[in-house]
């Protein structure tokens, strides 16, 4: 996709988020030192098991939780360092889309006053008169809802209707950024594949980009340009899918690219199987994260904390054993 | 569009009370219920006008007077007309459940609001506050108060308003923090609005619906609470026509064999609990999304 | 594949659900078979009556649900004709069931050894003292196997001290502790990370191994199925509407509903393209359409659709489809 340094939409710098373990004084380290650039009109893809802390990234991007430090460069100005209002003036610009749509609407609110709700803080903030009721119909058009569901509740939509709405409510402001997470998770594969469609449908046609955060291979595989594989709070490899996917380098992409179970019996894949789980974000290991349940660890390893190393066409990778050889 | 939206909401709204009226009237329990609120409401407007007698003029040479023709529910010692009085009582006693009830609805749910939404250590505190006063059983909370500040029917009403706000507050403080936990919060966030706005266009109108189900429960324990405070002397004094008083005007005359006086206000005591029980106990069982609704 | 007799063979079942809404026919003359050693994937979207297919293989089904009709033999003896002290004897000892969301299926008050070995002991017929020992033995074994490191001391971890991959491995081991003839695996992969998912798996399939035990997959993981099932069955509204084996599945699937599920998995191959998605959801099982149930939604419906239920067509190596349009060597539609 685009890679000329004109089209940067989200520069984010040594992103970190720490909280306090509830009941007790332990610290949560959710995010170790994250940092990504985001062109216009590209996807990004945020994989990781649970625990990793993907959400959480999408979160502090929003600044629907507050990051501990780090910078996120929106266009030319700090998120970090906007006051309360400033914020609020920017965000139609950047929405996000959550997991379970079934969650995510007002279950008071029908779909027209849903987007609304969303149009009027647009109109209010940035002082333009907007036309509201053409606005409407065109988004509902967008997501391929019949104008008939305008005054629907979200009690009386299917799932997949649900999610429409949720985008629709996401992109009716015009955004430039739209943070997905995990947007088909709670759907059934149909309705999923859908969802996925009509979102690249909407980016090629209105260039936002997209960070779409998800633990679904498949569907990540699908959609997405660019994807950062995220472990225990910190980027471990990022590169273009072609590179992360069919030439993963860090030892838990790999791992992670062959438990996926391709819906092809002619391809049975060598599995590499990893022992145990992510371990605690409380307690942090002192070398690499992964180091215990690395296949390849060396006494290095367990000692020193790796940097993220280019290696070559923006494919980066955090790991001792690859940058060494 | 905008006009043809409101319309669909107002319909809707108007459907939802005839509906629930229709759910009650459909089983005999919450039929007698709704009733006796709806008399009981009737009354408060117009119990005064329908009483035969003035309800507190005693009438010298009639002291006593068991049920007859002329006075169906008899006289009481000093010669008043129970019948009327019990029928004018509804005023004061309904009168003061619904404005202390109301008014601790009105101050719980912005506190609980508040508290719920912003978690920090005064709202902690506040929080903890409230269990602290829930601890205190209300009727002698109710009475500590009433017994400071001095009878009348405003402080009776504040005291019914100042001891049942807390568990407003701590309903609305829970349904916050559920509702709080839903993404639509975030996305109403995300949206741009502020936080007053989140929190009373998304947030309350989706907690309130527990709450209204709570406060009509309420309104009959605030009738027993207001009628109790009379009745030991601490609320509203004589010649008001007030059923608490009126039981306990009668207690002594029950010894002599004159049931009457405190027998009547005492079942319209009981009646009335009893219907906006039942009315609570039908909206709780119908905004229940687990029971069929017909 | 071997041509013996099935070791469970399911026949026409009709389960409904009479609520005070209407009668919910969840199963619909559902129809199936394992043979031994074998793993079927039963596949369906949500909703479309597969735990509760699982449920009816253990005649566990509580009311207001009913078993209506049909057979299901287990060694070729019909379960729904023997007594509920055989069954018990045989559920979780011969055929035991893992349910998804291992989380919930755990007793929250007890240890997990005591578990496994309430699960021993209630199978084993030696006196109490003694069985109370073997089954110490034989859980501190299955969980050994099941991959719990430390298991010693893990027997006397609660539920919720273990994450939701050690929680499915102890839902396995109470499934296989008394070495099962068949084991039903009610979306064995759901809600795990895709590593632990393949952990799962690779822990299934070598019990699997080991014990000789037969599967039943139950799940919407079409990877799943195409990694790891011999055969593969799909499931339309309480029926099967389609089975063969997996690599006659995904080269040439015939049912349009199969299609359609193979189309929205987006790395099935150039073959099944969009185009093949269906509109539209399954019905509600309390208001069935009449004819073929997918008929609404299917693109060749004609007037024969709507009116008649559709046979079950072997189109050749055992590969049959539920359909009007099936004969011999493939699927024809217009005719």
């Amino acid at each position: 996709m685009a890679s000329d340094n004109g089209n940067i939409v989200l520069e984010v710098k040594n992103l970190v988020k720490e909280f306090k373990a509830p009941g007790s004084k332990a610290v949560v380290h959710a995010i170790n030192d994250v940092s990504f650039e985001l062109h216009r009109g590209e996807t990004l893809g945020l994989i990781g098991e649970s625990g990793s802390g993907k959400t959480t990234v999408g979160r502090c991007i929003l600044r629907l939780i507050e990051p501990t430090s780090g910078s996120i460069m929106y266009k030319d100005m700090d998120l970090m360092k906007l006051s309360g209002k400033e914020l609020r003036k920017l965000r139609p610009d950047m929405q996000m889309v959550f997991q379970d749509p079934s969650n995510a609407l007002n279950p008071k609110m029908n779909v027209e006053n849903t987007l609304l709700d969303t149009l009027n803080i647009k109109a209010k903030l940035s002082g333009e008169k907007l036309d509201t009721d053409a606005i409407i119909k065109k988004v509902l058009d967008q997501v391929a809802m019949e104008e008939d569901y305008r005054l629907r509740y979200p009690a009386e939509m299917s799932g997949g209707y649900q999610q429409r709405v949720c985008i629709a409510r996401a992109i009716c402001a015009d955004p430039t950024l739209v943070v997905l997470d995990e947007p088909t998770s709670a759907l059934d594969l149909p309705v999923c594949a859908g969802i996925l469609d009509l979102l690249r449908r909407l980016q090629e046609e209105l260039g936002i980009a997209y960070i779409y955060i998800s633990h679904d291979l498949t569907t990540i595989k699908y959609i997405c340009h660019r994807v950062a594989v995220m472990y225990l709070g910190e980027f471990v490899e990022v590169g273009s899918i072609d590179q992360v996917f069919n030439t993963p380098m860090h030892p838990y992409s790999n791992a992670l690219m062959s438990s996926v179970m391709v819906p092809d019996p002619t391809k049975k894949a060598e599995v590499v199987t990893l022992e145990g789980e992510i371990p605690s974000p409380i307690n942090l290991p002192q070398g690499c994260f992964f180091a215990a349940r690395c296949p390849k660890a060396t006494e290095e390893c367990f000692k020193n904390h790796p940097q993220m190393v280019d290696m070559g066409g923006g494919h980066k990778v955090r790991c001792y054993r690859v940058t060494s050889e | 569009m905008a006009e043809n939206t409101a319309a669909v909401n107002t319909r809707k709204k108007k459907n939802e009370l005839l509906s629930f009226m229709r759910y009650m009237l459909r089983r005999p329990g919450y039929a007698v219920g709704l009733i006796i609120v709806l008399t009981s409401i009737f009354l408060i407007f117009f119990g005064t006008a329908l009483a035969p007698y003035p309800p507190e003029m005693s009438f010298s040479g009639l002291e006593r007077q068991p049920p007859s023709a002329e006075h169906i529910f008899g006289t009481d010692s000093v010669g008043m007309d129970v019948f009327s009085r019990v029928l004018a009582g509804t005023k004061i006693d309904v009168t003061i459940a619904l404005v202390g009830t109301f008014l601790s609805v009105v101050i719980g749910i912005p506190l609980g609001l508040v508290i719920g939404y912003y978690k920090n250590f005064i709202s902690e505190l506040i929080a903890r506050a409230l269990d602290l006063i829930q601890s205190i059983p209300v009727f002698v909370l109710a009475m500590v108060l009433v017994a400071v500040r001095g009878g009348g029917i405003i402080n009776i009403i504040m005291a019914i308003a100042f001891v049942n706000a807390p568990i407003y507050a701590r309903m609305m403080r829970g349904q916050t923090l559920e509702q709080k936990g839903k993404s639509y919060v975030e996305a109403s966030r995300c949206a741009g609005n502020s936080d007053a706005v989140i929190i009373f266009k998304h947030i309350l109108p989706n907690g309130l619906t527990p709450i209204f189900a709570q406060a009509t429960v309420n309104l009959g324990m605030a009738i027993m609470l207001s009628a109790g405070i009379s009745f030991i002397g601490a609320g509203v004094k004589s010649p008001t026509a007030e059923w608490g008083l009126m039981v306990s005007m009668g207690t002594n005359e029950i010894i002599l064999g004159q049931w009457w006086t405190s027998f009547f206000p005492g079942v319209a005591i009981a009646i009335t609990v009893l219907g906006y029980s039942l009315l609570g106990d039908a909206l709780q069982h119908y905004l229940d999304p687990l029971e069929r609704k017909d | 594949m071997n041509n013996e007799k099935p070791i469970l063979n399911v026949e026409d079942l009709t389960v409904q659900f009479c609520t005070k809404k209407g009668t919910a026919k969840v199963l619909n003359g559902l129809s199936f078979s394992l043979r031994q050693g074998e793993k079927l994937g039963l596949v369906g979207e949500s909703g479309v009556g597969k735990s509760v297919a699982a449920w009816a293989c253990l005649k566990i089904i509580k009311p207001p649900g009913e078993i209506v009709s049909g057979k299901i033999e287990y060694k070729g003896e019909n379960l729904f004709e023997k007594s509920e002290n055989e069954l018990i004897s045989l559920r979780g000892n011969e055929i035991s069931l893992t349910v998804p969301r291992a989380h919930s299926q755990l007793n929250p008050l007890l240890t997990i050894g005591r578990q496994l070995m309430n699960a021993y002991i209630a199978h084993s017929d030696l006196p109490r003292r003694e069985a109370k020992k073997q089954a110490y033995e034989a859980s501190i074994n299955i969980l050994d196997k099941v991959g719990i490191p430390d298991p010693k001391n893990r027997m006397n971890a609660y539920p919720n001290e273990l994450s939701g991959g050690m929680a499915q491995r102890v839902v396995i081991a109470l499934a296989l502790i008394n070495k099962p003839t068949v084991l039903i695996a009610d979306d064995p992969t759901g809600g795990l990370d895709v590593t632990i998912q393949a952990q799962i798996i690779e822990l299934l399939n070598k019990m699997v191994e080991e014990m000789g035990t037969t599967a039943l997959i139950i799940t919407h993981h079409l990877g799943l199925v195409a990694q790891h099932c011999d055969h593969v069955a799909i499931m339309y509204a309480g029926q099967i509407v389609e089975s063969c084996d997996t690599e006659t599945l995904f080269a040439s699937a015939q049912h349009p509903y199969s299609k359609s599920m193979l189309s929205s998995v987006r790395d099935t191959g150039d073959q099944w393209g969009p185009e093949f998605i269906l509109p539209g959801r399954p019905p509600n099982p309390m208001e069935l359409p009449g004819g073929c149930y997918l008929n609404p939604r299917c693109p060749h419906a004609t007037e024969l659709c709507r009116s008649k239920e559709p046979p079950y067509v072997d189109i050749g190596g055992g590969h049959i489809v539920k359909c009007h349009f099936a004969k011999e060597g493939g699927v024809e539609y217009g005719k």
